[in-house]
């Protein structure tokens, strides 16, 4: 899942100085899990807005932003109401995503921050970076790009010490893990040999696919 | 040839001082340490911003030293600061200005730096990065293609010996061999056992090793240096023979010679990072005879 953080609400009421009335669009997926979206938020949002002197006009929760057919067809719930922006409440692409079905300004009140694993309600940890040349398969299921703070390729670093890395000495050395892990498969050739610089991340952006 | 590769051929001990980049143009400090210790050691080792803290770059620091000095320089390069087209040409532009050694360095991390939310680029890390120079070297870039000329460089890479578990240091030491690395610089050796140790291992590659010598200051300055410096970590005895000497400043070079003795017959030289003591380095030289 996307995890999203909330910006400043400072911030955002200053973005939305000189308009009055507000729809607000959230995302019921992966917003809504991390608590920057659903139900519940939308509506103390837009509580938030009104006590701030905004007119709050319409308040939609759609089943996944990202995806430009959904918005689509929500966005029609719009068409009889008078708005002069609308307010977003999901990752980076679902506030994209709308810009596209309508003339007026779209905003955002999230930041979208990495891609991550639920570990429990509310616990989130990075997990990929999208590297696009995975090489979980050589080590064992530890993602050195996003578990080491250097996400270098062929670890480890002069700054692990006793099985820590160097920026944090309660974080573990992301390649001292795969090297045990590797070990206990015997499997330590994967990291004996030299991994090239990666490639795909640097393609040139937006990267696109069809399948 | 580099004179640092000719001693080392030699068969002699190489020595050679680390110089602390400077925050500021004010050459005054560095200048005294260098006109210091220019006769007693063969090549001084410029940090490129180390601690990621933002300093003078070591390829500008070492031009201007082998300038000003006639000594010859080691010209640290990271990979946190560049990507593969800045760290390629700048390797091109130190052998241009005469600098004949490098040596690699992953570098630390942006966050225990002093500008927290820079970039941090690791576009290669420093396996990639020889492969690289090795690469430059015969007149071929990264992408392949031909150089018009070909820098001559004397490549180094970096370990630490007191790193544990040992084995995964020793397979990217194995693959730093090759890549490329013709000599090895050690981080400071406080812990001489831990060094044999890994020296046994490391030195079935035939390959120069330099081990860093330090001198801690104080017992203050060697919590500060277990506290803040990644990878580094003096003895708890050490610390106590310092707390408890007459005269701190003489047992501190007595420490720095025993280790010396210790490991002369495991190194190809050895490396001062003296900390601000510069002063103390040429009677630790005159006493090892080194
Ligand atoms: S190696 Fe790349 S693609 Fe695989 S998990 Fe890590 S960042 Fe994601
Ligand atoms: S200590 Fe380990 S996890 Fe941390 S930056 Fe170095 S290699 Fe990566």
């Amino acid at each position: 899942m996307i995890v999203t953080r909330f910006k400043d609400k400072d911030k955002v009421l200053e973005t939305l100085r000189g308009f009055k009335k507000i729809a607000i669009l959230g995302c019921n997926i992966c917003s809504a899990e991390c608590g920057t979206s659903g139900k519940e938020v939308l509506e103390d949002y837009s509580n938030f807005l009104r006590e701030k002197g905004f007119d709050v006009v319409a308040n939609i929760l759609i089943e996944g932003m990202c995806n430009t057919l959904l918005v689509k067809k929500d966005i029609k719930k719009l068409k009889d109401i008078d708005y002069d922006i609308i307010l977003v409440f999901s990752c980076g692409a679902g506030t994209q995503v709308t810009c596209l079905y309508t003339k007026k300004p779209v905003f955002t009140s999230l930041d979208t921050v990495y891609l991550a694993q639920r570990q429990r309600v509310g616990q989130f940890e990075e997990s990929c970076i999208m590297c696009g040349d995975c090489v979980l398969n050589k080590t064992m299921g530890i993602c050195p790009r996003t578990q080491c703070s250097k996400g270098i390729a062929n670890g480890p670093c002069g700054g692990s010490l006793n099985g820590k890395c160097e920026v944090d000495e309660n974080k573990d050395c992301a390649w001292i893990k795969i090297y045990e892990k590797l070990e206990k498969n015997e499997s330590i050739r994967n990291i004996e040999k030299s991994y090239k610089p990666l490639k795909n991340i640097n393609e040139l952006k937006p990267r696109k696919d069809k399948v | 040839m580099s004179i640092l590769k000719e001693i080392i051929l030699s068969g002699k001990k190489v020595l050679t001082a680390e110089l602390f980049a400077p925050k500021g143009i004010d050459m005054t400090l560095i200048s005294k340490k260098v006109e210091l210790l220019k006769h007693y050691i063969h090549a001084f080792n410029v940090t490129d911003n180390q601690r990621a803290t933002m300093r003078v770059s070591s390829l500008g620091l070492c031009a201007w030293i082998q300038n000003n000095f006639n000594v010859e320089t080691v010209f640290q390069l990271n990979c946190r600061d560049r990507n593969r087209i800045a760290l390629q040409s700048d390797l091109l532009a130190a052998s241009l200005l005469g600098i004949k050694n490098v040596l690699v360095i992953t570098g630390d991390h942006p966050s225990v730096g002093d500008h927290d939310f820079a970039k941090a680029v690791y576009d290669m890390d420093s396996v990639q990065l020889l492969h690289t120079i090795s690469g430059l070297k015969k007149g071929v870039d990264f992408s392949g293609n031909e150089l018009k000329g070909n820098p001559d460089i004397f490549v180094g890479a970096t370990a630490n010996p007191a790193a544990r578990p040992l084995r995964p240091h020793l397979i990217k030491f194995g693959k730093k061999v090759h890549a490329g690395a013709e000599f090895f610089q050690t981080q400071v050796v406080f812990d001489t056992d831990k060094y044999i140790e890994f020296a046994k291992q490391a030195n079935e590659y035939n390959i120069p090793i330099i081990a860093g010598i330090s001198l801690i200051k104080n017992v203050k300055f060697a919590h500060f240096i277990n506290k803040s410096v990644p990878g580094l970590n003096v003895p708890e005895e050490t610390i106590k023979r310092l707390s408890q000497s007459e005269d701190y400043k003489e047992e501190r070079v007595k420490i720095a010679c025993e280790i010396i003795e210790k490991l002369k017959p495991y190194v190809a030289g050895f490396h001062f990072m003296a900390f601000g003591l510069e002063r103390e380095i040429p009677q630790i030289i005159e006493k090892t005879k080194i």
